[in-house]
């Protein structure tokens, strides 16, 4: 157990920590007595989603010690794509 | 320094007909494609729900022209064999001879092959007495044809990931195909997926008219084609250079032993 | 002496810091291409929902009411869980832990059966309650879309499965733990996959 835990000291176990806030977080206020705009609620709850896969990405994946082209690639479909979510949430739904 | 590949080495190593295999991959994608487009105008799919009347009004269109584009469609499948017969040879060399992964990924290839023609065979069924027969019956012999057109994708599913994990199991200093090329067969198995769960829908991008089930396993079908065509023709070239090397390097060695040092050259200089 | 090597091996498995000048891959090259074909092709899926959803506001609000936003919840957790016990496998796989790094796999492993587990109890008290795939839009892509990824996670579960055996060897070639990395990557890209999801079908309304 102390070994396991030796293994994740530093920023991996605070990244999780936050991850399992940020989860309670979205589950909380993407229920009803959140946000009182659906709308800008399910914005929240989608980049907070993409907030939380990208740390998923750069500290599980351990892309943050990759190449730049791939670490690029990754925060720039990250972006990308959560833009292109929020905006297609707002405007169309 | 390379050398120019002797005909034996070609003839040794099948070349010219392993190359005529390989050629037959894109006349195969590409007849059928453009026969599938413009002739059964099949691209988009009629979508699945269709009444049975819309159908028979659909087919009725150009009846003929469906008819041309499904019989060149069931020559040019047949061209799938060859293709697949080829990179199995390739996956051979990998596998040496007990090639378990190239002989399931030739059958599965040869598999694909009916599972293409029949459902091409159930189309002009639906066509061949279209004006007499019920339209629910044509509407059957559609939905037959799509559901096992698409539907069976398994056996193609089994052919890329043999390939897949051949290629990664490739442990020479320089491999036959690059080893991105083998996780690439693996992902398209895992993307054709969908296609086999067509039967449970009948509208939306799971369909077969869809997006995930119709045009994103095609395209990624014909990706797959060009890819593979250039990589199997650089493996072919490849091995001609490293036997003739290899030759070349053999008689070489013998000559420094047994003549004097002129002759070596010899081989070299008529290159 | 294993008391000895082992301590070391915790000693220089601590998280390294980030180093800009000694860039890696992550397992190697090729993995990414599997991981970026994965990524695009749910991306569609993403995009498919929202467009869906905008298509037919009525169906989808009626649908996400029906829908159990604890089983979401908890599933995520689930997953964020066995990416926790990857990643110390990875590690101690790293430092050459042995007793430990099979261990954190089997955690892995257990918690994906856990979400699989949860993901069947859902469908059937959805199915039991007449809402099928061929209710309407929205069952179709509910069910697609969380299909599509229980068939990832099915697969990522026979990796896990084979990181755990591989773990379990006494040393690994070089090509080994690049593949053992190549599978913990695609086990996170599972988990950051429903971390999408989860939102996406429960929570967008």
């Amino acid at each position: 157990m102390t070994r396991a835990v030796a293994l994740v000291r530093g920023p991996v176990s605070y990244v999780w920590i936050a991850l399992v806030a940020f989860t309670l977080l979205s589950w909380w206020v993407g229920g009803d007595h959140g946000i009182a705009s659906v709308r800008i609620a399910g914005a929240v709850v989608l980049v907070v989603a993409f907030v939380k896969l990208r740390f998923v990405g750069l500290y599980f994946m351990e892309l943050r010690d990759a190449p730049r082209p791939l670490r690029t690639a990754f925060e720039s479909w990250c972006v990308g794509v959560c833009a292109l979510l929020v905006v297609m949430s707002l405007v169309m739904l | 320094m390379t050398n120019p590949v002797d005909a034996t080495v070609k003839n040794r190593l099948n070349t010219r007909a392993q190359r005529l295999c390989v050629w037959a991959g894109p006349v195969m994608i590409f007849t059928w494609l453009l026969a599938f487009v413009f002739l059964c105008r099949f691209v988009p799919p009629p979508s699945p729900a269709m009444s049975a009347q819309q159908l028979v009004a659909k087919f009725g269109e150009d009846t003929n022209a469906i008819r041309l584009g499904l019989v060149i469609s069931l020559f040019s499948c047949s061209l799938l064999v060859p293709f697949s017969s080829v990179i199995a040879t390739q996956m051979r060399r990998i596998e040496g001879p007990r090639s378990v992964l190239a002989n399931a990924s030739l059958v599965s290839g040869g598999l694909l092959c009916v599972e293409f023609l029949l459902p091409f065979a159930i189309w002009q069924t639906a066509l061949y007495r279209l004006d007499e027969w019920d339209p629910k019956l044509v509407q059957m012999l559609n939905d037959m044809s799509w559901l096992m057109f698409l539907g069976i994708i398994s056996s193609a599913c089994v052919q890329v990931a043999c390939l897949g994990v051949c290629v990664l199991r490739d442990h020479r200093e320089e491999t036959i195909f690059p080893r991105w090329y083998g996780y690439l067969n693996i992902w398209i198995s895992i993307m054709w997926f969908p296609a086999g769960w067509i039967p449970f829908f009948k509208i939306g991008a799971f369909a077969w008219n869809g997006l995930m089930a119709w045009y994103l396993p095609l395209t990624i079908y014909l990706c797959w084609f060009i890819v593979t065509i250039v990589l199997l023709l650089r493996a072919i070239s490849h091995e001609e250079r490293e036997v003739t090397a290899l030759d070349l390097g053999h008689t070489g060695e013998t000559l420094q032993h047994d003549e004097p040092e002129d002759a070596v050259l010899t081989p070299l200089a008529q290159s | 002496m294993s008391t000895v090597e082992t301590s070391r091996g915790v000693e220089s498995a601590r998280p390294a810091m980030p180093d800009p000048a000694r860039p890696r891959i992550p397992g190697e090259a090729g993995i990414w291409v599997f991981i970026g074909g994965e990524t695009v092709a749910f991306t569609f899926l993403f995009v498919i929902w929202l467009y869906s959803h905008s298509q037919h506001p009525d169906l989808y609000s009626v649908g996400q009411q029906q829908l159990a936003v604890g089983f979401g919840a908890v599933d995520t957790l689930l997953l964020l869980a066995s990416s926790l016990f990857v990643v110390i496998g990875v590690r101690a796989v790293r430092a050459g832990l042995r007793p430990l790094g099979p261990i954190a796999f089997a955690g892995g492993l257990a918690c994906g059966l856990g979400f699989a587990i949860s993901k069947v109890i859902e469908w059937g008290g959805h199915i039991a309650a007449g809402q099928v795939v061929q209710t309407n839009e929205f069952w179709v892509y509910y069910y697609a879309l969380t299909g599509m990824h229980f068939f990832h996670l099915l697969i990522g579960m026979g990796v896990l499965g084979w990181c755990f055996l591989q773990a379990r060897k006494p040393a690994l070639s070089a090509q080994r733990f690049a593949y053992l990395e190549g599978g913990a990557c695609f086990w996170h890209m599972v988990d950051f996959l429903w971390i999408v999801l989860f939102p996406l079908i429960y929570l967008v309304r």
